[in-house]
């Protein structure tokens, strides 16, 4: 039974907080009971194991339980969340799914079949385990989402060692490998996990100063806003001891301006995919971006400067693309790394990094100098085509300030003079006036 | 709608800002004093790859900015065949090439 071990906890943490949401408290005791309720309705409903469903929701007590009761009863999940409204019906399709439910923002459910029959190979395969699975879609923000298929045994496994637990805010979206493991992390140590009302830095502080939150698991781009929205003066963020990011490459500036402000808070890199789940890692220190990855289940690797992954609870393959693993079954990350005995850096991603006339620029580090800018509020850079130099480093960047184009770039390229190479200052700058970031907190580019 | 001596002007003091903007990061040496008459990549005018690319993508930038016209300078110049004459030989020669290109849309793909 996929989920026994964490109804135990629920039961030797039966009095203690396990969710808030909305304001509520929802004790372990409650959330044991609102899976036993989903688990008997799921059989009224005739729902029949190993059926492939969409849970469509975000963070709250019924997608919880029922997340954990379609586990239970052997499901396949394809986890989708509100903010998909315009790509859920072809995400749907991809995964085959054979039910739909549906959680709104009240936490009404509401279940649905599709007449669809599932019957993707790897879909079997999870079928002839008898074991329940995850979807997983990756963000797609350079391209198709892609559909990461994981048995749900596997990813369990490193659940079941008890280990300390902080209050901790559910950041990471319901759809996210982050989100769940940051979810399942929290419930298998009898730890409370906040569900913040929504993503803005706003919210979030407030979420932070009204709960006493001791963790949070974030991004660097949101951090980056935390510092720019100056929420940190107007709320009391002293409980937090430990902020934890991932998904992207954390800029230098921004981590020192972190730790120059927030002395007492430990600031842990972590490392993740949706194709492998999320590693257990260790920074240098907290103001380093050196970290150690890895632990039990997870090999690393380093092939002509990229990671590369050998791990037990790595998805069995893409719905939609072909597996990219080696075929001695390494997971090609396609991140760029650099080494120090058993310390990594991430450079950025190989496919964002720009070759300008035979020069590589990462541009991660271009983004690190344009973000200490004064009145630079976001910034992203990337890569184009050109005829005379390959390519070229353009930087898309959102003012605090109303300067125009023409001041703004001359005063970019006199602060970046002494701080990069030539040929990694942005050739083609772009004001916009638009967020720079998804609303996963990731870069858009 | 700018008459068409009033676009000459814009256009070279356009390409003049442009290149002072590019060769303060010593990118190039180009005697923009010179006016119409300077060199840019004819003898005695000097620019590197990067601050060539960096030029033409700031003039495109800054004739759409000042004078609303879209062009595409960096692939259409890089396509004229050598026995051309090339636009990138003066400061006159480029600001005729560009406001051949806002009169003539064909020439370099402008909008």
């Amino acid at each position: 039974m996929a989920i026994e071990f964490l109804l135990e906890r629920f039961d030797q943490n039966k009095d203690a907080e396990a969710l808030i949401w909305s304001d509520r408290s929802v004790l372990y005791s409650e959330l044991g009971q609102l899976v036993k309720f989903w688990q008997e309705r799921l059989h009224k409903e005739a729902l029949p194991q190993g059926a492939v469903i969409a849970l469509e929701a975000d963070f709250s007590p019924n997608s919880v339980a029922l997340l954990l009761s379609l586990l239970q009863h052997n499901c396949i999940v394809a986890l989708l969340t509100a903010e998909m409204k315009t790509s859920r019906a072809e995400l749907r399709q991809i995964a085959e799914v054979e039910w739909i439910i549906k959680i709104d923002l009240d936490d009404n459910v509401s279940i649905e079949q599709t007449g669809t029959q599932a019957r993707h190979e790897l879909l079997y395969q999870l079928r002839d385990r008898q074991h329940p699975g995850l979807i997983i879609f990756t963000s797609g923000s350079t391209g198709k989402s892609k559909a990461a298929v994981h048995d749900f045994i596997l990813i369990r496994e490193k659940f079941q060692t008890v280990r300390p637990i902080q209050k901790t805010l559910l950041f990471l979206l319901f759809d996210h490998i982050g989100g769940i493991n940051t979810l399942l992390h929290v419930l298998s140590n009898g730890g409370c996990a906040v569900v913040p009302v929504d993503h803005s830095p706003e919210k979030v502080a407030a979420a932070i100063a009204k709960h006493r939150i001791q963790v949070l698991p974030t991004s660097p781009t949101f951090l980056t806003l935390l510092l720019l929205s100056g929420v940190h003066q107007r709320y009391d963020l002293s409980s937090l001891e430990i902020v934890t990011y991932g998904t992207e490459v954390m800029p230098e500036g921004v981590l020192s301006n972190l730790n120059r402000l927030f002395p007492n808070i430990r600031f842990h890199q972590t490392y993740g995919l949706t194709e492998l789940g999320i590693m257990r890692s260790k920074s240098l220190s907290s103001d380093s971006l050196w970290f150690k990855i890895g632990g039990e289940g997870y090999e690393t690797r380093i092939v002509n400067g990229m990671l590369e992954i050998q791990a037990k609870s790595a998805m069995l393959g893409y719905l939609n693309a072909p597996a990219p693993f080696t075929p001695d079954g390494w997971y090609m990350t396609g991140d760029l790394v650099e080494i120090d005995g058993d310390w990594l850096k991430i450079l950025g991603r190989k496919s964002e990094l720009i070759n300008v006339g035979g020069q590589k620029v990462y541009p991660a580090e271009v983004e690190n100098v344009l973000q200490a800018m004064e009145g630079v509020l976001e910034v992203s850079v990337k890569g184009e085509a050109n005829p005379i130099t390959g390519n070229i480093v353009t930087a898309k960047v959102r003012l605090t300030t109303d300067e125009s184009l023409r001041d703004f770039r001359v005063r970019l390229r006199t602060f970046c003079q002494d701080k990069l190479e030539s040929y990694k200052i942005p050739v083609r700058v772009m004001l916009v006036k638009e967020k720079l970031h998804s609303d996963r907190f990731k870069k858009n580019h | 709608m700018l008459e068409p001596s009033k676009i000459n002007e814009t256009v070279q003091d356009i390409v003049l800002d442009c290149i002072q903007e590019v060769t303060t990061q010593g990118w190039g040496r180009i005697q923009i004093e010179q006016g119409a008459a300077a060199n840019i990549l004819a003898g005695g005018g000097y620019i590197d790859s990067l601050g060539l690319t960096s030029l033409l993508v700031v003039i495109e930038q800054d004739i759409e900015a000042e004078l609303g016209f879209t062009i595409n300078l960096t692939s259409t110049i890089t396509e004229i065949t050598p026995s051309s004459t090339n636009p990138l030989a003066t400061v006159g020669s480029l600001t005729d090439y560009i406001v051949d290109c806002i009169n003539n849309s064909t020439v370099c793909g402008g909008v």
